[in-house]
């Protein structure tokens, strides 16, 4: 074969492993900038989905208000995670955000437990629904979790093995945490009937 | 390679339990999925052609799943994970509804996509499973419970008008990238091999290969069709210009006519084609009986 012809093989070879070279830089780049947002976007859904069961809480305040008797303490604890995952929010600290949504989720299930134990809240139809309301939103909330964990999970992959870490090494991509649950929150929750025995049955 | 591999098993631990338990009833046969079989034919016939001409007259897709155990997982999840791998509803809209029963767990739900969860409430949800549902399979009267289910469910969906985009025809989809397939087989490759084949040499089949791998790994991000298609190329281009200096006419020609015919075999799809792929965020309601 001529001689020109072998040059050119090299060079479309060498042209070829320069633009893969930079396609791949790109293309990993680019790759880690959307699952990045992806984590994003998965934690707004969180944060979207506890503000709707948040906002509940005025609804459980209401009903249990007119109930005479009612043991204060359960309530006040949710009320107290509530305001420390608003605080957490604004501070943008994630860790304490999720640290506040396990402590309003379990206080919240003992709160419904308590609840229990009061016929005359648990047979209305408001508290019925507002049940259904609390495990619409829990459902949410876990599925929202589920994708977030989901996402963290593709986006670590991405910083944590060779050989796109090397690319978000250079650009400082930052694995992220889990939002792992509460290891007692699938657990029926613990709580301890202190209150007055002739105003509700204990036997419950 | 190690250090990758801990990594890679902590990754693995993280991952929260609950989607380790899911097992996949299988691929959905139409609106109706009666895996634990506690409905009449008769029933199924009805409520199938009743869901496709709903799905037809106002797009949502109501489907119903019976199965017989969740082994272990929880309905709730079960639900999600089900209602995504089949995609009810539209994918844009996603205005599915994913009425779930495990018969020996005695479970029930109502998983509502994302579209639909204004029309169909969670609260909404749970009445229709408790009013309605409930005091028939209570009696063993699965048949009853299911059509008071779906019926419900239809009367609190058919008012959600949902802007759908133009659906493209899934079946004319997969015949064109046939088309596309067959005419790369059958004038391309031909072509690029009477090209090649004019030369003694082989290495530019190499090349050719690399380009056509560096632009379909472009389109795919697949790095390995680089290496495969170079060796592909190289192979080829030996094969034609082997070939070539044997036989003029190459082994190829006159092949095409007999290519053409397996295209009705390829483009004939039977059955159920599929839901839309809708997805589902957890809305819904759960009961049991």
């Amino acid at each position: 074969m001529p001689k020109w012809t072998k040059w050119l093989a090299i060079t479309i070879v060498v042209v070829i492993i320069i633009f893969n070279i930079g396609s791949w830089v790109s293309g990993t780049y680019n790759a880690l900038v959307t699952t990045n947002e992806l984590v994003s976007n998965r934690f707004a859904d969180i944060e979207a989905q506890y503000q709707r069961r948040m906002d509940l809480i005025p609804n459980i305040v209401e009903t249990v208000k007119g109930s005479a008797g009612f043991e204060q303490s359960t309530l006040q604890q949710v009320v107290a995670a509530r305001s420390a995952w608003a605080q957490a929010k604004s501070a943008g600290n994630v860790a304490g955000q999720f640290a506040a949504a396990n402590a309003f989720d379990s206080s919240l299930s003992r709160l419904l437990v308590t609840i229990e134990a009061y016929p005359n809240i648990k047979s209305t139809q408001a508290f019925s629904d507002l049940t259904t309301a609390l495990e619409g939103t829990e459902n949410r909330i876990a599925v929202a979790r589920r994708d977030y964990n989901e996402a963290v999970k593709n986006y670590n992959l991405k910083t944590k093995t060779f050989p796109s870490n090397l690319i978000a090494g250079m650009y400082d991509f930052e694995p992220k945490t889990f939002f792992e649950a509460d290891s007692g929150a699938k657990k029926a929750p613990d709580v301890k009937f202190d209150f007055n025995p002739t105003t509700s049955p204990a036997t419950k | 390679m190690k250090r990758l591999l801990i990594i890679g098993l902590c990754l693995l631990t993280l991952w929260p339990s609950t989607g380790l338990s899911y097992t996949s009833p299988g691929k959905p046969s139409g609106f109706i999925n009666d895996f634990a079989q506690i409905l009449s034919a008769d029933v199924k016939t009805d409520l199938e052609s009743k869901l496709a001409a709903f799905d037809k007259q106002t797009n949502h897709e109501i489907v119903v799943a019976t199965i017989k155990s969740l082994d272990g997982d929880d309905i709730e999840s079960y639900a999600n994970t089900l209602f995504r791998e089949w995609g009810a509803g539209k994918k844009s809209a996603n205005n599915g509804v994913l009425f779930l029963i495990a018969l020996d767990d005695r479970k029930m739900r109502i998983e509502v996509g994302y579209g639909l969860e204004g029309a169909l409430t969670d609260i909404e949800s749970k009445t229709i499973l408790n009013e309605y549902v409930q005091p028939q399979f209570k009696n063993n009267d699965y048949n009853a419970g299911i059509i008071a289910g779906v019926t419900h469910i239809q009367k609190s969906i058919i008012g959600e008008v949902i802007p759908i985009a133009k659906q493209t025809n899934k079946q004319s989809k997969i015949g064109f990238s046939i088309d596309l397939a067959l005419f790369a087989i059958f004038v391309i490759v031909p072509w690029l091999g009477s090209v090649l084949g004019r030369s003694r040499h082989w290495w530019l089949g190499g090349v050719l290969g690399g380009v056509i791998g560096s632009i379909l790994w472009f389109i795919s991000a697949f790095l390995l069709l680089i290496p495969l298609f170079i060796v592909v190329g190289l192979v080829f281009d030996y094969l034609v210009s082997k070939n070539f200096q044997q036989d003029k006419k190459s082994w190829w020609a006159g092949g095409g006519p007999h290519g053409w015919d397996r295209k009705s075999d390829g483009g004939s799809f039977g059955g159920f084609g599929g839901f839309g792929g809708g997805s589902s965020g957890g809305g819904g309601a759960s009961s049991g009986w």
